[in-house]
């Protein structure tokens, strides 16, 4: 039996769904509220893993993200992708959907990467158009990630903007990646701050949490959105501040390389539940830097 | 400003992995994450797919063989498993692999037990279950959606359960044309050798035909007792299913 899809408690926290882990997760229940599994490694037609899926669904909410519908894309969505997307969904009856603001397909070929677009009037046109299109072929809200950025684009709309406008036009969620925002943030010279404080915080509908690192050979230093390390101090500053705010908010730490064993991660998303149980008591807090 | 279509296309043409051209983005910094990200993220891609051939092309020489692949070549859509199916054939393009043919029979064994793995489930078509139609040769079937034939040149049965065993080299079989069919029984992916005769019905199977058919267009091509043979041999390894209508 599938899990409802609104029976998901307040302040949950998830981690990861990974192949590694599958067998363990199954066998025996994890101290976990939800796994979020990544839509394109589990649109297969049949095998074992989907088998595998279907009992992981059997036992755990799911939250399902994707990573490849490229929905900053100047042309028309992947028609078969989507209907690949629906599918999962019908099948799973996630409690949450969500993808990127970001593009990877051009002409026939996929770019796997998550690509930055700028921000403009005719690039909010577009994937405006593209989460109406995803919202209605799935008969639901689909929450939209926010970026890690490396490089400064011709934006005409800051990223704030842009997010408070996509959610007013298509009734789309947030998926606030505090990490995502740390990264653009320390990336670009820009203040955290300020980004967090002009974002449409009400539409947020999950935080993503997740480790990055330092390249410090490039020039200036960049950090890298590598989901390869625990979650950083500065980055649990921000999220027990988010929280003060946002104190229902399910979490979900993301570890995609250099994955770490099932103990390790589920201490991870303890750590989270921490931060977040000493947020529903705390009094409501404005969003300024950790002292 | 340019549009949003020509500024993707400009950002694409810088990520042409190594050469900034002359667009602009690409010599930004910070421009290379993305470029580093795509190029790395579907090596790895290649390196998950095909672990058996990395082994035996050795890590340098795989990766060097991969990198120009995903140069060549990206992936047409985002599920990444898929990523890798003509992977084969640039290595068999490769003048330094005449010699080495049987590491792409590997190469090849590898793509198809991938597709079989996450193809999709049906009943297989039992001896007995077709003992049990009314006419039989008017059964309507096709080859198992978890089965796929790989043509190899040489002998590398031997090879490949070394390799799945964890070890990195064994003999290598005579050259030659080396039928072999794969088929998915629960968690596990077969690889079963078979003869000319069972390649040939199989592939008559490849799109639904009423079973009498499949067996008079394969008759013509053999005698009756290789086909019968055939069938038989496809029956018992479940590579064959009941296929519900034949497609107008």
């Amino acid at each position: 039996m599938l899990m409802d899809a609104h029976r998901l408690p307040r302040a949950a926290q998830g981690i990861g769904l990974k192949p590694q882990h599958m067998a363990e997760l199954i066998a025996e229940p994890a101290n976990i509220d939800f796994l979020e599994l990544h839509a394109e490694n589990h649109m297969s037609a049949g095998g074992p893993m989907r088998d595998d899926l279907a009992a992981i669904a059997a036992r755990y909410p799911l939250s399902v993200h994707g990573v490849g519908l490229s929905l900053g894309s100047a042309e028309p969505l992947d028609d078969q992708h989507l209907a690949r997307l629906v599918h999962l969904v019908d099948e799973l009856n996630p409690v949450r959907v969500s993808e990127h603001l970001a593009w990877s397909r051009l002409e026939g070929d996929f770019y796997n990467d998550l690509l930055p677009l700028p921000l403009s009037e005719e690039s909010l046109e577009v994937v405006a158009r593209h989460v109406d299109t995803t919202q209605q072929a799935l008969g639901r809200q689909l929450l939209v990630e926010n970026p890690s950025l490396y490089m400064a684009l011709d934006n005409t709309l800051s990223e704030a903007d842009f997010l408070n406008e996509l959610v007013r036009r298509t009734g789309c969620g947030l998926l606030l990646d505090i990490n995502n925002a740390y990264i653009s943030a320390e990336n670009l010279g820009r203040d955290l701050s300020d980004y967090l404080s002009a974002l449409p915080l009400s539409a947020v509908g999950e935080f993503h949490l997740a480790g990055h690192s330092l390249d410090t050979e490039a020039t200036p230093p960049l950090r890298i959105d590598d989901h390869g390390s625990p979650v950083c101090e500065a980055v649990w500053q921000r999220y027990a501040q988010l929280t003060d705010a946002l104190p229902a908010v399910p979490t979900l730490i993301e570890w995609d390389t250099r994955i770490p064993s099932l103990p390790r991660w589920l201490e991870e998303a303890a750590l989270a539940r921490r931060y977040h149980a000493s947020a529903a008591t705390a009094p409501l807090a404005c969003l300024e830097p950790a002292s | 400003m340019t549009s949003l279509a020509e500024w993707q296309r400009d950002f694409a043409r810088a990520l042409q992995f190594g050469e900034a051209g002359d667009s602009r983005l690409g010599h930004q910094p910070g421009f290379d994450v993305y470029r580093n990200n795509v190029c790395h993220s579907l090596i790895e891609a290649l390196a998950q797919t095909f672990p058996h051939t990395r082994t035996l092309l050795g890590e340098r020489f795989f990766r060097s063989v991969a990198s120009d692949h995903v140069r060549q070549r990206l992936p047409e859509e985002p599920r990444l498993r898929y990523y890798g199916q003509a992977f084969a054939e640039a290595l068999e393009r490769l003048s330094v692999m005449q010699d080495y043919r049987y590491v792409v029979d590997i190469c090849r064994l590898e793509h198809a037990r991938l597709i079989v793995s996450h193809a999709a489930d049906a009943a297989p078509l039992s001896a007995e279950l077709l003992g049990q139609a009314e006419d039989p040769q008017a059964v309507c079937c096709m080859t198992h959606p978890a089965s796929r034939l790989v043509e190899g040149h040489h002998d590398v049965l031997g090879l490949w359960h070394a390799l799945e065993r964890g070890e990195d080299h064994a003999p290598v079989g005579a050259a030659g044309d080396w039928p072999w069919l794969l088929i998915r029984h629960g968690r596990r992916v077969e690889i079963h050798p078979v003869n000319p005769g069972t390649r040939r019905l199989y592939q008559t199977l490849a799109t639904p035909i009423p079973l009498g058919e499949a067996l008079a267009t394969s008759a013509r091509q053999t005698d009756q007792a290789q086909v019968s043979e055939a069938l038989g041999t496809l029956l018992a390894l479940g590579s064959l299913t009941q296929a519900q209508e034949i497609p107008s």
